[in-house]
C-alpha cells in the first residue's frame, strides 16, 4: 500500500504478478497497521504532560484566568487515566471519535518530510502560526479557554518526551526536560475550534457551570461517535486507499486537496494507467542506463504476449529509445488526464516539465523551451531527476509548433545517422507526453501518426461515487451513494466538476439528498448537444414526466418552460447559422396543420429577421445582435414542435445551391474572359446572363440538315458561318467527351446549356451529332483563318513574323534590289552597267549570292564553295 | 461581329436611332474641350454602353475601336490577390469593379490612382485626359465610393470617369453631385420597331409589323433582347410569319411558371415545390431583383385589384429585406408564403361574401 521508492519500480515490474499478490495482502495489513499505530501513540506521559504543556502555553496570560481551564483539564486527566486502565483502544474512539483523521496527518507529514525537503519551511511557518495564535489567546482569554478545551482533546498526539515524527517545536522545561510540541497550522486549529463550537453552544458555556457543558458535550460527542462508527465501517468496506492529504485548508481547492498523491489512488482507468507507466519505464534504458537492453527486451516480450494488445507493441529502436517517442492522451475533460500524466512522470523517477495553453507556445518559445529541458537537467534540484515534458492541451498549439515537435522527434535521429555519434546532445532522450482533448483536431493529424496514442476510457462512476463518498466523509458532508451516483452521472463522471459541486454543497451546510441534486441547476456542464438533438428540441415538445401528474400547469407557464428550454439548448449550441439552416430546410417536411399558412408566414418573417441580423453582424461585427436570433428559435419551435417524431434531415441543400452557384459563375466568368474584345465592351456578365447567352442558345442551334457540308446550299453555308462566327465572338466551341454510357457526344465548351437551360421549361433544340461536329470543325478553321488574317493586317505595318517551322523558302527576286543598288567607281561616280545580262542569269537559279561589297585589306581569291568545309 | 445586336451597333453619335436630341448634346460636350464625369444610367438593353462607346469615339476617333482584354491584378491590403479583367484602348480603360465583390474599394483606389497619376505624354492632336468607364456602379460597396469621390475631384486633370448605372439611386449623393447624369432611358415600342425592321432590312429579310410589334412587347423594352429574339426568330423560322413562336430567355420562363404553381395552388406543399425552383433561380445566378420584379409583375396578373397594392407593398418590404441580408432565399420563400396567404385569404373573403 505504501509508495514504492524509485528503485524497486524496476522490480515491481519484473515480478508484477507475484508484487500484486502482496500488495493485497499488504494493503489489508497496512490499514491494520495504521490502527495499531493510532492506538499505540497516545500514552499516559503525554496525557500527563498535557498540563505542562498548558502552563507553558498560558504562562504569559493573566494568572487568574489560568485557573478554569485547569480546572476541566484535572477532570480531563483523571478521566482518561481512569478509563486508560481498561480497554485503551476504546476509550480513545469514545472519546475523540474521529481521531485517527489526525493520525492520517501525523502520517503524511512523516512521508512528506522523507520526500521534500520544502516541508522545513512549512513545519518554520506551521510554528509561525502557532505563536501567532498564542498571542491571539493572550489577547482573547475567552478563546484562549477555547483553545485549552481544543489542546484537551488532542494533548494526547501533540506532545511528547521522545523526538517524535511529526513536525515539532522543543522547549526546555523548568526542571530541564525537553518537550516536544507538535506544530498545527492554524487553519486545522481553527476548524476544530469551530467543531468544537459547534458542538457546545458559546453561549452556554458562559452561563453555565463547565460540568454542565461538559455533560451535554459528551451526550453530542456519543452521538457522533455512532456516527463514526458507521463512517469506519464503510471505510473497511470501501478499502480504499485513503487520502493522504488531510489538511483542511479552505483557500485550497478540493480538486487539489484531493488530489491523488500517488499512483495507486489514480481514480482513472487502471489499465490506461499501466499502459502509460509502461511506456515511461521504456526509457529507462536511455534516461537512467539502468537496465541492459536484453533482458528488457525479454521484458517486453513478456508485456506482449501478457496483455495481447495490439496498439501496445513497444520496441526499443537502435538506440535504446522506444519506437513511440511521444505520447498522446486524449479524452475528454475532468478525466484525469494531466493528474496522470503528473503522477506517472512522477513515479517513474521524473521531474515534470509542463507547458500548457497558458504558456507562450510560439515555435521559438517552445522551441527553447524543448531543447532546454531534452538536454538539460535541473541544477537547482537536489534530485537532479531527469525532465520530462508534458504538453497539456496540445490541440490548441499552433500547428506550426506541432510541426516542429514531430521534426524534433523524427529530424533530429535522421541528422544523427549522417553525422555519425557527434551530435549526440541532439537525440531526443526524454519523454514526452502531450494531453489534448480532441484527437481529430487537423493540427495533430501528422501527430497522432508518430505518437503512441492513449485514449482514456470515462471513470467508472461508482469509483468516482467511492472516492466522492470518501471526501464527503472528509468534509462532514451529508451526502448518500445515490446522490453522489445522480451527481457523478449529472456532470458526464468530470471529477472535477463533482469536486466543485460537492465544494459548493458543503457551503450548504445541509444534507444533499438525491432529489436536491436533480432539482439544482448547478453544476449542469454547459454541455453542448449534438446538431440534430438541438433541431429535435425544437421540432418537438417534450413532456416532461414529472410535472404532468403534479400541478398542471398553465398555459403559459408550459410555454415559458418550452421557450426556456429552447433558449438555454440554442445557447448553449451556439452556432446559430447552421441551426437556422437545419430548420429552414426541415420545417416544410413538418405534417403541419397550418393550412390558412398563416404561421408559416410569420416563421419567416423571423426567417427573414434572422438573416438581417446575422448579416447586420458580419459586415459591422456587432456580436451584441447575436441575443436577438436566438428568439426566432423559440418562435419556430412555438410553430413547428409536433409531440411525434419526425425524422430531420441534414441540410445540405444550401451548401449544394452555393457550390452550383459558384459553378456557374466560373463558367460565365470563363465566357466573359474569351469574348472578343469589341463584343465584349458592350455587354457585361449580368445582361450576357439575362439576355445574350440564353438567346444566343436559340440562335445557334437552326435546323441544319444533316448531311455534308458540300452538299449544303449558299444560304445554309452563310448560316453555318454565322454560327461559327458567332461562337467565336462568345468564346464557345464544342468539344468531344465520353458520355457515361461510352459514346462519345459534342458538348458546348463553356456549357451554355447549363447556364441557361431550366428545368421543364424551354425545350431547345438539340443538333445532332454530325452537326456538332461540323461546327466543332468550322470553329477551329475559323479561329485559325481569324489568326492568319490578324497576321496579315500586321504585316502591313510591320515585318511578317512567321513562325520558324511555318517559314517557307521563297525566291527572292532580285530586280528591285538590284535596280535601287547603284554601283560607283572609286571616285563616287555611277557606273552605268547593262544590268539585263546579270538579271537573266540570276533568274535562272534558284540560289544567288551576293557579296557585299566594300574595302577590304585581304586578298581576294577564287574559292569553291567545296573547298570550304 | 456576327450577331445582329453586334453587327448593327451604331458607332458614331450621329448614326443613333433614337435619343437623338440627347446625342447632338452629346456631340457637343465632346467637341468643347472641357469635358465632365459622366453618369449615364438607364435600364438594361437601352444602350448606355453604345453611347458610351459613341462619346469615346468622338472624342478620340476611331482609335478607340482597337479595343484589347487586359487582366490586371491586385493586392488587398490583406494580402489577397485579386484578378480583374479589363477592356482598355489607348484612350480608355473600362472596368467593372464589382467583379471583385467586396474588394472593390481597392480596385478603385489602385486602378484610378495608376491611371490618372499618369500623364498623357504625347498632348498634342489628343485629349489631355484619358478616360475610366466604370461600369455596374450601383453595385459598388459604399467604401468604394467613398474612395471614388475625392479621387474624382483630385484627379479631373488627366482623367474622366465615365460611370455607367442601372439606377442612380444607389449611388451616394456625392457622386452624384460630382457627375453630370444622362439618363438613357429605355426605347419605346415603335422606336423598337423601327429599329427591328432596319436591321431586317439591312439583312435583306422582310419583317412583318405584327411580328415586330410583339417582338417589341415581348422584349420589355430591351433593345439588347429584342434583337436577340428576332434574330432568333430568324433562325427559327424564315419566312417571318406574324403569329410564329418567340423564343424568350428560360429564365423568365421559368419563373412564370412558378408564378403559375404558386396562383393555382396555396399550400405548404406547393411551398415546398417552389422553394426548389427559387433554388434553381439562384443557382442560375438570376440577381435577385430581377427574380422579384418578375415574379411579382407574373403574380399580380391574376390578382384582384384590391390585392394588387398589398402584394407589391409586401413585395418591396421583403426586397428591401433582401438588400439587408444574406440568404436570398429566405426573403424569397417568405414572400411567396405571404402572397399565399394573402391571396388565401382574399379568395376565402369573397367567397365568404358570395354566400
Amino acid at each position: 500500500m505504501d509508495e514504492y521508492p524509485n528503485e524497486d519500480e524496476e522490480f515491481e515490474l519484473m515480478y508484477e504478478d507475484e508484487l500484486e499478490l502482496i500488495r493485497t495482502q499488504q494493503g489489508s495489513e497496512g490499514d491494520y497497521g495504521i490502527h495499531n499505530y493510532n492506538l499505540i501513540t497516545p500514552n499516559i506521559p503525554t496525557a500527563v504532560s498535557n498540563t505542562k504543556n498548558d502552563e507553558i502555553v498560558n504562562e504569559s496570560a493573566a494568572e487568574s484566568l489560568i485557573e478554569e481551564p485547569e480546572l476541566t483539564l484535572t477532570e480531563e486527566v483523571s478521566k482518561t487515566s481512569t478509563q486508560e486502565n481498561g480497554t485503551k483502544k476504546r476509550t480513545i474512539e469514545e472519546l475523540f471519535g474521529d481521531i485517527d483523521d489526525i493520525l492520517y496527518d501525523e502520517r503524511s507529514h512523516n512521508k512528506k518530510k522523507a520526500k521534500n525537503n520544502h516541508d522545513d519551511d512549512f513545519a518554520l511557518i506551521e510554528h509561525i502560526l502557532e505563536l501567532r495564535k498564542l498571542a491571539k489567546e493572550r489577547q482573547y482569554p475567552l478563546m484562549a479557554t477555547k483553545s485549552v478545551n481544543c489542546n484537551d482533546v488532542y494533548v494526547k498526539d501533540n506532545l511528547s518526551y521522545e523526538v517524535p515524527k511529526y513536525s515539532f517545536e522543543t522547549i526546555t522545561r523548568f526542571d530541564g526536560k525537553r518537550l516536544y510540541i507538535r506544530c498545527h497550522s492554524e487553519k486545522f486549529l481553527e476548524e476544530e475550534m469551530n467543531k468544537i463550537n459547534k458542538k457546545g453552544t458559546f453561549a452556554g458555556c458562559m452561563g453555565e457551570t463547565f460540568k454542565d457543558v461538559w455533560k451535554e458535550a459528551q451526550v453530542l460527542l456519543n452521538k457522533q461517535m455512532d456516527v463514526g462508527d458507521n463512517d469506519d465501517q464503510q471505510n473497511m468496506d470501501v478499502s480504499e486507499p485513503s487520502l493522504t492529504c488531510e489538511r483542511e485548508n479552505g483557500a485550497q481547492l478540493w480538486v487539489d486537496l484531493y488530489k491523488p498523491q500517488r499512483y495507486l489512488e489514480l481514480l482513472s482507468d487502471e489499465s490506461t494507467n499501466r499502459i502509460l507507466l509502461k511506456w515511461f519505464k521504456l526509457w529507462d534504458k536511455i534516461v537512467f542506463n539502468r537496465r541492459p537492453k536484453a533482458k528488457l527486451k525479454k521484458e517486453i516480450n513478456k508485456f506482449n504476449s501478457k496483455f495481447d494488445r495490439s496498439e501496445f507493441t513497444m520496441k526499443l529502436d537502435d538506440q535504446g529509445r522506444p519506437e513511440y517517442k511521444i505520447v498522446l492522451l486524449c479524452g475528454s475533460p475532468g478525466l484525469g488526464k494531466t493528474t496522470l500524466a503528473h503522477m506517472v512522470a512522477k513515479h517513474a523517477g521524473y521531474n515534470v516539465v509542463e507547458v500548457n495553453a497558458s504558456d507562450d507556445r510560439s515555435t521559438e518559445t517552445f522551441k527553447r523551451m524543448l531543447e532546454n529541458s531534452t538536454q538539460m537537467s535541473s541544477v537547482i534540484d537536489k534530485d537532479r531527476r531527469p525532465n520530462c515534458i508534458i504538453f497539456d492541451e496540445i490541440d490548441g498549439a499552433p500547428t506550426t509548433t506541432i510541426d516542429f515537435l514531430i521534426k524534433y522527434v523524427n529530424g533530429t535521429a535522421s541528422k544523427k545517422r549522417k553525422k555519425d555519434s557527434k551530435e549526440q546532445g541532439s537525440v531526443l532522450k526524454r519523454p514526452i507526453v502531450c494531453i489534448c482533448n480532441d484527437l481529430y483536431v487537423p493540427a495533430l493529424r501528422s501527430l497522432r501518426q508518430i505518437a503512441f496514442v492513449v485514449n482514456f476510457p470515462p471513470t467508472a462512476s461508482v469509483r468516482l461515487a467511492e472516492r466522492l463518498q470518501e471526501i464527503a466523509r472528509r468534509q462532514n458532508i451529508n451526502i448518500n451513494t445515490g446522490a453522489l451516483l445522480a451527481l457523478c452521472e449529472k456532470t458526464g463522471n468530470d471529477i472535477r466538476s463533482c469536486l466543485s459541486l460537492m465544494h459548493f454543497f458543503q457551503s450548504l451546510k445541509k444534507p444533499i439528498t438525491l432529489s436536491y441534486i436533480n432539482r439544482t441547476n448547478v453544476g449542469q456542464k454547459d454541455m453542448q448537444k449534438g446538431l440534430f438533438a438541438v433541431w429535435q428540441d425544437i421540432f418537438q415538445i417534450q413532456y416532461s414526466r414529472k410535472n404532468d401528474q403534479e400541478n398542471e400547469l398553465s398555459y403559459e407557464a408550459t410555454m415559458k418552460k418550452r421557450m426556456q428550454k429552447i433558449l438555454q439548448v440554442v445557447h448553449a449550441f451556439g452556432d446559430y447559422e447552421r441551426l437556422i439552416q437545419g430548420i429552414f430546410e426541415n420545417y416544410l417536411n413538418r405534417q403541419l396543420k397550418d393550412s390558412s399558412l398563416h404561421g408559416i408566414c410569420k416563421a419567416c418573417e423571423w426567417f427573414c429577421f434572422t438573416d438581417v441580423v446575422n448579416n447586420q453582424i458580419y459586415t459591422s461585427q456587432n456580436y451584441n445582435l447575436a441575443t436577438y436570433v436566438q428568439y426566432g428559435f423559440v418562435i419556430w419551435h412555438y410553430l413547428f414542435a409536433t409531440a411525434t417524431w419526425q425524422r430531420i434531415n441534414y441540410p445540405s441543400v444550401g451548401y449544394e445551391v452555393k457550390t452550383k452557384a459558384t459553378k456557374q459563375v466560373g463558367l460565365l466568368e470563363e465566357i466573359v474572359k474569351g469574348m472578343k474584345p469589341n463584343v465584349r465592351a458592350f455587354t457585361s456578365a449580368n445582361p450576357l446572363k439575362l439576355d445574350v447567352l440564353p438567346l444566343l442558345a436559340n440562335i445557334i442551334t437552326p435546323a441544319f440538315r444533316p448531311v455534308n457540308i458540300h452538299l449544303y446550299t449558299q444560304k445554309e453555308k452563310d448560316q453555318l458561318n454565322l454560327i461559327v462566327s458567332a461562337m467565336i465572338d462568345y468564346h464557345l466551341n464544342y468539344v468531344q467527351e465520353r458520355a457515361p454510357e461510352g459514346h462519345f457526344i459534342y458538348v458546348m465548351d463553356p456549357n451554355v446549356e447549363d447556364i441557361v437551360s431550366f428545368p421543364s421549361v424551354g425545350m431547345r433544340r438539340v443538333l445532332p451529332y454530325s452537326i456538332k461536329q461540323l461546327i466543332a470543325r468550322e470553329v477551329e478553321l475559323e479561329k485559325m483563318r481569324g489568326i492568319e488574317k490578324s497576321k496579315t493586317d500586321n504585316s502591313r505595318t510591320k515585318k511578317e513574323t512567321v513562325p520558324n517551322h511555318l517559314q517557307h523558302l521563297k525566291v527572292n527576286s532580285v530586280k528591285p534590289k538590284v535596280q535601287k543598288m547603284v554601283s560607283k567607281d572609286f571616285f563616287g561616280r555611277i557606273i552605268t552597267q547593262s544590268s539585263t545580262s546579270k538579271m537573266e542569269i540570276n533568274s535562272k537559279h534558284d540560289l544567288w549570292y551576293q557579296y557585299k561589297e566594300g574595302y577590304n585589306n585581304a586578298v581576294r581569291k577564287r574559292i569553291k564553295v567545296s573547298s570550304l568545309k | 461581329m456576327s450577331l445582329w445586336v453586334d453587327k448593327y451597333r451604331p458607332k458614331d453619335l450621329s448614326k443613333l436611332d433614337y435619343h437623338k436630341d440627347q446625342a447632338e448634346n452629346l456631340k457637343k460636350l465632346t467637341q468643347r474641350g472641357d469635358f465632365p464625369h459622366l453618369l449615364v444610367y438607364g435600364p438594361s438593353g437601352a444602350g448606355k454602353k453604345t453611347r458610351i462607346m459613341c462619346i469615346l469615339k468622338d472624342l478620340y476617333g476611331p482609335g478607340v475601336e482597337r479595343l484589347r482584354m487586359e487582366q490586371l491584378n491586385f493586392t488587398t491590403p490583406s494580402k489577397k490577390k485579386l484578378e480583374i479583367m479589363t477592356v482598355s484602348s489607348n484612350y480608355h480603360i473600362e472596368i467593372n469593379p464589382s467583379d471583385v465583390g467586396i474588394y472593390d474599394r481597392v480596385v478603385v483606389m489602385d486602378l484610378i490612382k495608376n491611371v490618372a497619376q499618369t500623364q498623357q505624354l504625347d498632348v498634342n492632336g489628343q485629349r489631355e485626359f484619358k478616360v475610366i468607364v466604370l461600369t455596374d456602379v450601383d453595385d459598388l460597396s459604399k467604401d468604394a465610393q467613398h474612395a471614388l469621390r475625392r479621387t474624382m475631384e483630385k484627379y479631373i486633370a488627366n482623367c474622366r470617369l465615365i460611370l455607367s448605372a442601372n439606377s442612380t439611386s444607389r449611388l451616394t449623393p456625392a457622386i452624384r453631385s460630382r457627375c453630370l447624369g444622362i439618363r438613357v432611358s429605355a426605347p419605346t415600342i415603335t422606336e423598337i420597331v423601327t429599329i427591328l425592321q432596319g436591321v431586317c432590312k439591312r439583312e435583306g429579310l422582310n419583317l412583318p409589323t405584327e411580328l415586330a410589334q410583339r417582338i417589341a412587347e415581348k422584349s420589355n423594352r430591351n433593345l439588347r433582347r429584342a434583337i436577340l429574339m428576332c434574330e432568333a426568330c430568324k433562325v427559327e423560322q424564315y419566312p417571318f410569319s406574324a403569329n410564329q413562336n418567340i423564343a424568350e430567355p428560360d429564365w423568365l420562363l421559368f419563373i412564370r411558371a412558378i408564378a403559375r404553381k404558386i396562383s393555382q395552388e396555396q399550400s405548404i406543399n406547393t411551398l415546398a415545390s417552389v422553394r426548389g425552383d427559387l433554388y434553381e433561380l439562384i443557382i442560375h445566378g438570376i440577381p435577385n431583383t430581377i427574380i422579384f420584379q418578375t415574379l411579382v409583375s407574373e403574380l399580380v396578373k391574376n390578382c384582384d385589384i384590391t390585392l394588387k397594392a398589398t402584394i407589391i407593398s409586401q413585395a418591396a418590404l421583403f426586397e428591401h429585406r433582401l438588400q439587408h441580408g444574406n440568404k436570398a432565399i429566405f426573403h424569397l420563400e417568405a414572400f411567396v408564403a405571404k402572397y399565399m396567404y394573402l391571396y388565401k385569404k382574399f379568395l376565402e373573403d369573397t367567397i365568404g361574401d358570395a354566400f
